[in-house]
This record gives C-alpha cells, structure tokens and sequence, in this order.
C-alpha cells in the first residue's frame, strides 16, 4: 500500500476513531458491572451514581464463594467445558469429514437430513422424555449428549473440510491408511485453527448450560455453576404468583443485593473469556470455516 | 465449491426421511405412555424394613438438604422410611413441574403449586391419582383441628385427592409494609383508610421525611402488579370474582370499581407517589428500590418487616418496617389479604400401590403432629435449640443442619402464624407487634368466593383477557392512553362470548362446590 | 425396494467383516452401491454417531410433534390423545392477536437483517482496514466480550443505562436541567431498542467469520488492484466484499430460515404492559400459553408452524441464490 496523501491519514483517523466509541461502548456498561461488583452494597444504595468505590469490598464474592456447592459446580462445569468440547468436536468433525466426501454414498440423504433439524425444533417435553428414558436425568451426560453438535456446526464443518484438497487424502490412502487414520493423522492436524475455533463455540456453549440443567437435573451436587449462581441470584418472591393469586409470599429469602448480582455476573464469565486470548491466535485462521472455497 | 444439483431426487428425501421415522419410532414407542419410577416394593408393615418414598417439593432454601443430614436421618428412624427427596429451586419450580405433569413422568409424592393448574385439572378428572377420602379418617394428625379448613376447600368433586400442604391464613399477601420511622418523624398516625394511606404517601413526597433536606424520597415502591390489591379494596372481594346477591359470580376486571381504582392508581401516579420507572420494574427492582432506604411504603408480606427491614436498616438505621393491618374503603369498608389455609399440594399417583399410599399418608400423619411438625421446622431440642422462657432459642447446630426456613420445613410447614409473619432472626418486639397486627387482620373477614375455582374457559382465555385489561391500566395510568380507550375495551369485554362462557363456568363451579 | 436396502445400510456397515459375500451377486447398480459402500465403510463409522444424535435427539423428539393435531393428555401419552384435526391451528390463525403477532416478529425481524446482520460486516471491514496490529487486537478482544454475558444481565445494564429513576444517561439530562425522556417503555422506541441490543451484544463476536474469510484473500489480488490504481473503497469493494460473499450468502439464507424466530429471552425481559402491543412475538405468546398455561398441543401447532415457514424460506432463498449463481446451501 504505497499511497500516503491526507486522504488515507484522514480515513486511518476516522476509522480508528469510529472504532475506539465501538470499542468504548462495550467496554463501560462492563466496567460497571465489575466496579459493583467490589462496591459496598450501602455505599451503592446511597450514592447515586458510582465510578470508582469509595471503598473496595471483596463481601459479595466472599459471599458467593462461601457456598459448599461452589466447588462441586466448578468441577462440573470445567468438566463440561472439556470433556463436552473434546466429544463435540469429535462427533461433529466425523459427521462433516464423511459429508465432506462427495463420493459417499447417501450423502445427499444424510445432508437433508441434518438440514431439516436446523429448522424444526422439538419440543421441551419430548426431549426431556428422551433423556429420561435413556436414564440420564441427575447424570452429567444429560448435559452433554443432548447438545453435542448441531446442523450449524455440522454444516460449517463440512465448508471447512471442503476445501482440503482432495489430493492429499489420496495420496494418503495409496500409502496404505483408511478414512479413519486419513481424518485422524491428516485431516484433523491440518484443522487445527478450526478445531480451536469450533472448540471454543462448544465451549461457550456448554460453559454456559443453563436451561437443560434446570429442566435434567435434580440433584444440587450435579449443577453447573451458572445454575447454582441463577438460583442464588434469583428473586424467590415473584414466584407463587403465577396463576394461584400471589397470596402465598411465604419467601423468607432476601432479595439478592445488585453488588451480589455483579460479583455473580464476573465469576460466570471471567473464566470463560480467560480462554478466548490463548487461542486468539489460532482463530485469525480458524474462523473460516466454510469461505474458503476452491 | 461447485453447487451441488437442486433436487436431491425424491428417492433421495423418501429414503432419508423412512429411516429417521423407523428408527424414531423404535425409540419413541418406549417412551411414551408407559413410563415412571419403578414404584418400589409394597409398602412395608409398621417395624419392618423401611417403606422408601420419592417426593418432589419446592425448596427456598440456597443449600438443599440430603440424605446426610442428621435431621433428615432422625426423620426416616421416626417414620421407618427411606426417603428420595426431589428439591425444586423456587425459580423454575412451576416450569418443571408442567414438565412432569405433560411427561407423566410422576414421582410417588408429587407437589403441584396451584390447584388452578390446568394440567392438574385435567389429570385429577382423568382419575390419574388415589382418591384419599376413605384413607384419612385413620390418621388423627391429619384432622386436626387447625388443617379441617385446607381439606375441606381442597376437595375436587367432593373428594379427597390430595394433600394440601399447610400455609396460614393470614400474613401473607401483597400488602403495604410502612416506614414507621417516617411516620413518627412527621408525626402521622398509621393510616386505616385509603384517604388517609394517600395522604401519608402525599407528606412522604412533600414533607421530607428523611429529613435530608433533598426530595428524594419515593413514597411508595411499587409496580403494577404490586397495586393489585387497590383494586380487591375497592371491589371488597378477593381474588378476581366477586359475589353477587343472586349467588352468581361477576369478573371485577370489568367492574365499575375497578375503574374507580385505576384512577385513584392514576391520581396517585400523576402526583408522583410511584417511581418514574413505575411501568416497566421489576420485583427485583421495586425491592432494590426499597432496600435502598429511599422510599416509604411496599408491598410484602408480613415476615419481611424483617427479612428486608433488617437490610434496609443497615442503610438507614432508624428504619423501621410496619405491616399495616387493614386498609378501608370509601364506603367504610376493610379489606386485607388473606387466603385458604393453604400453599401446594401433594399428589399420589395410581401407581402407586394401597399399601404404600397408606405408608405415605402415615408419614405426612407423623409431619403434621405436634411433634414432627416442630421437628421439621425447629430441629431436635437441646441440639438445635433450647427452651428459654418458653422460647425456643437455636443453639450454633441449628445452622450447621439447615433448620429453619427452607428444606424440612418447606416440604411439611409449620402448622403456626409463624410461618408467614416470623422470620429467622426476627427481634423480638417486632415479631410481638406482627403478631398483633396479625390478630387484628384476622377480624376482617373478606369474602373469596372464587377460591378453589376451575373453569376450562377460564383457564383458555381469561389469562389473555386479563393481560390485555392489565395493559391498557397501565397506559392509561401512565397517561398513554386517554380513558376512554379503557372504557371501550371494557365495553368490547363485556360483550365477548368468550368471557360470558367465563362467567357461566365459574358462577356454575361456584354453585356447585358451595351451594350444594 | 430402495428403501428397504437404505434402512439395512447401518448395521451391515459396522459389521464390517462380511464385505463381500453378499455382493457378488450381481454387478447390477445394487452392486455398484454395495461396492461403492462398502468401500467407505470408514467414512460411514466417522458419521455414525453425529448420525445417532440426530436421530435421538433430534428426530425422535420431533415424532412428538403430532401432539399438535391432538388434544395431548399425558395420561393417554403420544399414542393414545384423541385427535382434533386442525383444531388447533384455526384456533392460532382466528386469533384476534395474530396479527399482531406476525407484523411485531416480522418486523422485530427485518429490522435485524437490515441492520444487525450488516452489522459484523462492517465492522470487520472496519478492523481490517486497521495499520496498528494492537489497536486491532485491542478493539477486536473489546467487541468481543459482550458476547459472554446472559440476557438477563444485558437487561440489567440496559436499566442502569437508559431507565427514568436510575438511569446514566437519565440522570444526566437531569443535571443538565433538560426533560427526562421515556425509553424503555416507549413503543415507538422499542423495537430500535432491541435491535440496538442485539447489536451490541453480538456485533464482535459475528466479525470473527467474516475476519477469517478477509484472512483468506490473496495479499497478490490487493496489490494488483493497487497497481490498477484503486483506492481503498474500491478494493474494499472489489476485492474484500467478494471474498466473504460464500459466508454472506449462507448465513443469509440461514438467517431467513429463522425469520420467525426472535430473541426470546431477550424480547420476554424488555417487555412491559406499555409495549406490549409491539413487542408479543410468537416465541413469547408460546411461551405464555404453552409452558405457563400448559397448552403443549396448541403451542406444538404454533411451533410447527413457524418451522414450515422456515422451511419455505431457506429452500426459496436458496433457489433464489443458486439462480443468481452465488454459493448456496446444499
């Protein structure tokens, strides 16, 4: 880029302007939320406005942390995040590498087949159903197995996949592998980016299980941590008034403090955004699923 | 990437989509009708091995109880059980349950929130759980004198099917909780009648309680859905249907008293008595707004004048939370919540086998004696509490086994006032001052007839009915909508087919469960 | 017949020993396809599992859909309800409300293909066109992060910005003597305000696609539009654009097969009494009536209704795109 007339500093200026008030934007309702979260809660009922805390406090997150279940939902939850990630990438990389193939058989069929499921959704009850009958209610594998892949991630997968040349699968097949030692010593090192980006969705994803945890399991031990925050969080009162006529508020329960909320709101998804600079590097690359086209 | 073809071909779709129906089929036949907990082995015989019961019930507590607990242990010795207990979280209790209910996934004792609950309904008319009436006459605890009201109202077709789960009368219920400090400050008496609870809030405004010097007080926290009870005041029922002379029900929602409390909510809203964000808070933020120390009145049940008293005070030291007992109406008369002496009930399905349905009900027999019952809620004395001038006093252990509020205690309530006007913690003079507002609130009797009420129609489209009258308030109190746009879809109300067929159902259920 | 030899496929396949004793009887087309399949045997492994979580966990479930021609009692089950035709899907269209329904998700929609979806596009135009590398990376991990928080915390923040009593930007027109104004419960504003919402929750995360894509340009096609003299919006235009139309084009067509889905959660805790006539969408009214009120029949037919929707949107956008020859779906 050879150009350096005013009109490119000018355009530089603006850009980068426009960019940090992008930037800005986001950053401040967050850094709200993480200056309250070390406010006093009195302090934050009485000023009207805070900035910067008078005085710092760790309370609501020695508060939060205080709780038994805490550990037992981290592990879950991390637990989730791994293992359910590994799984997904797994079953999906399978399922989009054979699709991939253009000369497999039925191809066309299975395609139709994971399309249609991105556009018709079951329903609440015959999932949990399904997940009852297999015998996986209050088992961590309910949270894992009923959102291990999607026709989404399928499908971008599979535009990943495609544009690896088919040249470099044969030559592997003459040196004697199958499809399965191909995918797995060939394709799944080159995929590398992908996998680290692909990885990262599921992460997100299963860090973030929230409403198969309500609905499949029962037992408190086995909650992930955004279910044991929710219920801590969650004000008990505007429940009962449903349909029986909101007489009964027998709630004995406080009504969780906003500095409580905030703390709550950074431990669920401090860890989780951790990850995303580790792998910044992998992603330039590996977000392209399916744009690179021959 | 070359496009592929458009048409698959349409042996390509046949064969892809005769697959999935084979195999899902396969799977879907176990899966429907069928299903359950295994039911166990037949209840035991009194002495022998222990009957194991799976219940399912709400649970306020933040830390659930299990079967590790000492109490919970002490429980199953008393009543020889094995006891699987499903706790629900209170935030998602009503979606998991409709859950259950349509899956027919039922455990042996299942807890359902409301009566009212459609699905319920359906089910009990379908004969899906035991009817109990020929059962309970065995079992002295669960008649006694204080629980004949809940099973009575509970009936369904004059039976017994199921059990209620205890809850008081009185003491719960959306209803103002003042700020007495503030009323000392300005030297106001507590306000018996709507003029004078309008003329507090006015002083609140005007007359700077705080005494801060700044206007910044809100005068009464509250959102749309907290006002409710204006509008019971001015209809002199409670609940949504009022009794007419001739033993028929009519709707309040389109009563002409009900527009005269939209607009003392409207006087009140245009005097600046609510929040600017009135319209759009939410529980949380109405109760923020009270905990903040900011505003005078809100609406709760009795058991908070501590539960958010104590917090609001550490802002405000002075604070001091006061329920009222009773507000009046222009034409002299009182009004204050109250409810069937009950909240949930427990449900046992057909599968069940007799001789374990009898075990289950000995067990709620022994949850609702004198001596389970304080057990469940107060622990074991001299563990986890002792008797100190006739009070009961938690010793350190109470904490470390989770009495009290929540677990135990939510699954069998404790058969007392206490239970919606105390609270853990609560000093003592105003825990006595509750209790006397409480006797007091027990000397107004408001009627209720639709209580216990269910209606098909009603359950189809009186929830949209009412959301659509519940809006329109809104706007028009917030002056977004002039009232006659309220008046005309009163007027389009009024001649609905839809809430005539409403009415007639409900006048005709109200006849038959009372009048026969 | 085809059929039959289709179901077999699977279980022939893990088996993968007999290979070709029941083949060789013929070289009819039956043996090209059992040769052809038995020859990626492998690949059919691979998909096997994604295969059977489609099937069980997302085909199974969706049998359940005939609820919605029945009146579903879960004491009958699946199998047993009485069936009532179309009942319930004159019930949904007669509805005085549908209406409403159809115009608020339509347009809570549209307003999300015109501004939301470019929205990623240009920013990551914007970011790409950024000399410094941690300007760039700074800016990126920034937009990024609002992605991680929950609905329920963005409602949260949107009260603390734009509420009348608590509200920044409130409190600030206050200090400066100047009316307060009325956002949150304002209908005109209200769907501006979600899709403004939306925006800014997911606008960085949807720029890591379309980055990726620009990625994947050949640093030789810039130069050589340098040396044809274009300037940076022409090649902005001519040579960056191009580059991500595959991607643009398939979550376009995606995107319009869930023209009737709208944020649920998102719409459910902005919504109050004054904006309700703009801001009850179909996924609230299911919600409502399904779940809350138990109606698993009615709002299965609602449901189903907005899937053949979808599916009469992706397959058109589809044939729209292969007719312009731009990439498509399948």
């Amino acid at each position: 880029m050879h150009e350096k007339g005013w009109k490119t500093r000018l355009f530089s200026l603006v850009n980068n302007g426009l960019l940090l008030v992008v930037g800005l934007a986001t950053i401040f309702p967050i850094y709200y939320t993480v200056i309250l979260s070390f406010t006093d809660p009195v302090e934050y009922y009485q000023r009207s406005l805070i900035l910067w805390p008078r005085v710092w406090t760790l309370d609501a997150y020695k508060h939060l942390l205080s709780n038994g279940l805490f550990v037992s939902s981290i592990s879950v939850s991390v637990f989730l995040a791994t293992i359910g990630t590994l799984l997904s990438l797994l079953v999906t990389g399978g399922m989009a590498y054979a699709l991939s193939r253009k000369r497999l058989r039925f191809r066309k069929a299975m395609m139709i087949m994971v399309l249609l499921t991105f556009l018709f959704t079951p329903g609440l009850v015959p999932l949990y159903l399904v997940v009852r009958n297999l015998g996986l209610i209050d088992s961590v594998w309910s949270l894992i197995l009923p959102s291990l892949t999607s026709a989404w991630y399928v499908l971008l997968m599979k535009g990943f996949f495609d544009s690896i040349p088919v040249s470099l699968e044969e030559a592997a097949m003459i040196d004697g592998s199958n499809d399965i030692g191909v995918f797995w010593r060939i394709i799944l090192p080159l995929s590398l980016p992908a996998l680290v980006a692909f990885g990262l969705f599921f992460a997100v994803g299963y860090w973030n299980t929230y409403f198969n945890a309500l609905m499949f399991i029962n037992d408190q031990k086995m909650w992930p941590l955004q279910v044991l925050l929710q219920n801590m969080l969650v004000d008990p009162t505007t429940m009962g008034s449903g349909n029986g006529g909101g007489f009964a508020f027998q709630v004995n329960r406080q009504v969780p403090t906003e500095t409580l909320k905030m703390a709550a709101v950074v431990i669920a998804t401090v860890p989780i955004m951790l990850v995303y600079p580790f792998l910044q590097k992998h992603f330039a690359k590996g977000a392209m699923v399916g744009s690179v086209k021959e | 990437m070359k496009t592929m073809k458009l048409k698959p071909g349409k042996s390509l779709v046949k064969t892809a989509s005769l697959l999935i129906l084979a195999s899902s089929l396969l799977l879907s036949a176990c899966g429907g009708g069928s299903g359950g907990t295994a039911s166990g082995s037949g209840g035991g015989k009194d002495g022998g091995e222990p009957t194991s019961i799976t219940i399912q019930t709400l649970n306020y507590a933040t830390e659930f109880i299990d079967n590790t607990n000492p109490l919970w242990k002490e429980l199953e010795k008393r009543t020889n059980t094995k006891l699987n207990i499903t706790w629900l979280s209170p935030s998602t209790a009503e979606e998991k349950i409709n859950v259950m209910l349509a899956s027919g996934d039922l455990p042996e004792v299942t807890f359902v929130e409301s009566m009212q609950n459609p699905q319920l309904q359906k089910m009990l008319k379908q004969g899906v759980f035991w009817d109990l009436t020929p059962f309970l006459k065995d079992y002295p605890n669960l008649n006694r004198e204080e629980l004949k009201e809940m099973w009575e109202i509970t009936k369904v077709d004059g039976k017994n099917m199921v059990i209620p789960r205890y809850y008081p009368s009185y003491g719960g219920g959306v209803f103002p909780m003042i700020r007495k400090d503030w009323l000392d400050a300005l030297g106001l008496e507590t306000p018996k009648t709507l003029d004078e609870f309008y003329n507090v809030l006015k002083a609140f405004k005007e007359k700077d309680p705080n005494g801060n010097g700044q206007a910044d007080e809100i005068p009464y926290a509250a959102n749309p859905g907290a006002l409710a009870y204006i509008y019971n005041i001015f209809n002199e029922t409670q609940g949504g249907w009022k009794l007419e002379p001739d033993n028929t029900l009519s709707p309040i929602i389109t009563s002409d008293a009900s527009r005269e409390a939209m607009l003392w909510i409207k006087k009140a809203y245009d005097d600046g008595l609510f929040p600017k964000d009135f319209a759009i808070m939410k529980f949380s933020q109405v109760m923020d707004t009270m905990r903040s120390a900011k505003a005078g009145v809100g609406g709760m049940s009795m058991n908070h004048a501590w539960v958010t008293g104590q917090p609001v005070k550490e802002v405000d030291p002075k604070a001091d939370l006061m329920p009222l007992a009773y507000l009046e109406n222009a034409n002299g008369v009182k009004y204050t919540p109250s409810g069937s002496p009950y909240y949930g009930v427990y449900l046992i399905p057909k599968k069940v086998p007799e001789a374990k349905v009898k075990k289950i009900l000995e067990f709620f027999d022994y949850g609702y004696s004198v001596e389970g019952n304080e057990m469940l809620t107060y622990g074991l004395e001299g563990v986890h509490y002792k008797v100190e001038n006739g009070k009961k006093v938690a010793t350190p252990q109470a904490a470390i086994d989770k009495t009290g509020d929540g677990n135990l205690n939510n699954m069998i309530h404790l058969v007392s006032d206490d239970m919606a006007i105390s609270a853990v913690g609560m000093p003592d003079e105003v825990y006595q001052r509750n209790v006397e507002i409480v006797t007091e609130r027990k000397t107004v009797k408001v009627p209720n007839p639709s209580a216990e009420l269910y209606s098909e129609a009603y359950n189809k489209y009186y929830p949209e009915i009412s959301k659509k009258v519940e809006d329109m308030r809104v706007m028009v109190i917030t002056g977004k909508e002039p009232i006659e746009a309220y008046d005309q879809l009163i007027e389009t109300i009024k001649n609905d087919p839809k809430m005539a067929e409403i009415t007639e159902e409900m006048t005709k259920a109200y006849q038959e469960k009372y009048l026969k | 017949m085809k059929e039959l030899e289709t179901v077999q496929i699977e279980p022939k396949n893990r088996g993968a020993s007999r290979k070709a004793s029941t083949s060789g009887k013929s070289k009819t087309k039956w043996g090209r396809l059992w040769a052809d399949v038995a020859r990626d045997k492998y690949l059919y492994v691979l998909a096997l599992p994604g295969l059977i979580f489609f099937i069980i966990f997302k085909y199974v479930p969706i049998t359940n859909l005939v609820i919605a021609f029945q009146e579903y009692s879960p004491y009958f089950g699946v199998l047993g309800s009485p069936w009532v035709g179309f009942e319930h899907f004159i019930r949904f269209f007669s509805n005085n409300d549908f209406w409403m329904l159809l115009r608020n998700t339509l347009a809570i929609s549209f307003l999300s293909l015109i501004f939301f979806f470019p929205a990623p596009i240009i920013l990551a135009l914007m970011l790409n066109e950024v000399r410094s590398s941690l300007y760039k990376r700074t800016i990126q991990s920034l937009v990024y992060i609002p992605h991680f928080l929950s609905w329920v915390l963005i409602y949260g923040l949107t009260y603390l910005m734009f509420s009348q009593s608590e509200g920044l930007v409130n409190k600030w027109f206050m200090s400066m003597n100047w009316e307060t104004v009325d956002i949150l419960s304002n209908p005109n504003y209200f769907w501006a305000m979600l899709t403004a919402q939306s925006i800014w929750k997911e606008v960085g995360w949807g720029t890591i696609i379309f980055l990726a894509a620009i990625a994947g340009v050949d640093p030789q096609l810039y130069e050589a539009a340098v040396m044809d003299g274009a300037g940076r919006f022409r090649r902005m235009w001519h040579v960056t654009l191009p580059a991500m139309r595959n991607v643009i084009m398939i979550l376009l067509i995606l995107r319009l097969g869930t023209i009737l889905d709208t944020g649920f959660e998102q719409i459910y805790l902005m919504m109050n009494a004054p904006v309700t006539q703009v801001a009850e969408v179909f996924d609230t009214y299911v919600y409502r009536v399904g779940i809350r009120q138990g109606e698993f029949s009615y709002s299965t037919a609602i449901g189903l209704f907005k899937s053949i929707v979808g599916v009469i949107m992706v397959v058109t956008a589809n044939r729209l795109a292969r007719r312009y020859g731009q990439e498509s779906l399948y």
